[in-house]
């Protein structure tokens, strides 16, 4: 080795070293996934944030060993539309794939997955009630409640480590003061690691939120899915909780 | 002919977006595998990548974006993979994969093995500066933009890392040449 070599030379040759072509295996299983998935409605008025793929959802599909597994992986872990709720029309829900909870009482979640707490959605305010069971991170469910007279969302969303919950509820005021002005919202926000998982479900329903939860300040945002160009749109937070 | 087949496949089109796969997919996974440094995450953050952006496609409202919303989102995959693999896995050390034809003559095997050592030390932040300008070569604004921050910070992290691994280099040649002391 010379000691007069230029560093940068080695370091630039060695960035470029390693594979470049995606394997055709993955190549397939991502075509073939797409069939399964399906997209999110247009909404060009109110794309109010800029979601990251459900975490169970992930964690279900890089466990998929074939690509029909794969695909049924994220059909199944995608927790909106009809069997994610609870009561209330589906006439407009997402198909969607979620472990179909009773219609009467909070679903029962696996054995092996965590009940951590209940969200509730009443149109103004977003409130997080801690469960049964404690917040270590881990495969993870949340209840949604949606109390409003609208089709609801939920996302949970986990802080970056460099930044504060605090930009997290400013960055929230921002899109809500966008919202009740017709603005373009300003979509997804940057100081957040993971996220969103995400369930959608119509008023008056109930469902729950999966993810594969990692440890962090997390907090949820209720929104009001609105679809028509009148706006009128609902961004609401709840408070932070921990998640060891 | 991307804009095109960007704006098919938001219309639901999955043969155009099957196009767009083979159009950017091995670019996504190169710069997958260069931030994770793991063939195996790599292929899994840019199948989470592609597939929230099929599924999100119907939300982009300028197809001209969809290069630089693709990379956000494949970034954004490397951050969320790399810190699973590591609560997970953070036990297992990653033996590096020589390219295909042999190792390369300007890097040699002591130069690799002190580069993954210290690119191992850098935060996927600063991994993914790195990766996006050095390998891609992506301006520091389009990379500002990709991954959401100034680019002050782009700055300040490509500094960051080149100068890790530059002192990775140079303690590499103080161990390959220690100093021989008259006895």
């Amino acid at each position: 080795m010379s000691t007069a070599r230029d560093p940068n030379a080695v370091i630039a040759a060695w960035i470029d070293e390693g594979p470049t072509e995606l394997p055709e295996s993955s190549r397939r299983a991502i075509v073939t996934a797409t069939r399964t998935i399906t997209q999110r409605r247009r909404d060009f008025g109110r794309p109010w944030r800029f979601p990251t793929m459900n975490g169970f959802s992930r964690f279900a599909l890089v466990s998929a060993a074939v690509v029909v597994a794969a695909a049924g992986g994220i059909y199944l872990l995608n927790p909106t539309g009809p069997q994610g709720q609870i009561g209330g029309p589906a006439a407009t829900a997402t198909p969607g794939p979620s472990p179909s909870p009773s219609p009467t009482r909070a679903p029962s979640p696996s054995p092996s997955r965590a009940t951590v707490g209940t969200v509730t959605f009443d149109g103004s305010d977003c409130t997080f009630e801690p469960g049964p069971d404690s917040l270590v991170a881990g495969p993870t469910w949340f209840i949604t409640v949606n109390n409003s007279a609208d089709r609801a969302g939920f996302d949970l969303w986990r802080m970056r480590d460099d930044h504060r919950f605090e930009e997290l509820v400013a960055w929230i005021d921002e899109e809500q003061r966008r919202l009740e002005a017709g603005l373009p919202v300003v979509g997804y926000p940057l100081h957040l690691a993971h996220g969103p998982a995400n369930i959608e479900h119509d008023a008056g329903s109930s469902g729950r939120l999966a993810d594969l939860t990692a440890p962090g300040t997390h907090g949820i945002v209720c929104y009001r899915d609105v679809d028509d160009d009148e706006g009128q749109g609902t961004v609401r937070l709840t408070a932070p909780f921990e998640i060891r | 002919m991307r804009t095109r087949l960007v704006e098919r496949a938001r219309n639901g089109d999955d043969v155009a977006f099957s196009e767009l796969i083979d159009l950017d997919g091995d670019r996504c996974y190169a710069i997958a595998y260069r931030i994770l440094r793991d063939v195996e995450r790599a292929q899994d953050a840019v199948q989470q990548a592609l597939l929230l952006a099929w599924r999100e496609l119907p939300r982009l409202r300028d197809p001209e974006r969809f290069e630089v919303w693709l990379h956000r989102l494949l970034v954004n995959a490397c951050y969320e993979e790399y810190r699973r693999y590591r609560r997970y896995s953070s036990h297992l050390r990653v033996i590096p994969v020589d390219p295909p034809g042999g190792p390369d003559t300007t890097a040699t095997i002591d130069d690799r093995d002190a580069l993954e050592r210290a690119f191992r030390r850098l935060t996927p932040e600063h991994r993914a500066v790195f990766v996006l300008h050095h390998h891609v070569g992506m301006p520091l604004a389009v990379v500002a933009d990709v991954v959401g921050v100034p680019v002050g910070t782009v700055k300040s992290r490509l500094h960051y890392a080149t100068r890790t691994l530059r002192a990775a280099l140079v303690a590499d040649d103080r161990v390959e040449f220690p100093e021989v002391r008259p006895a």
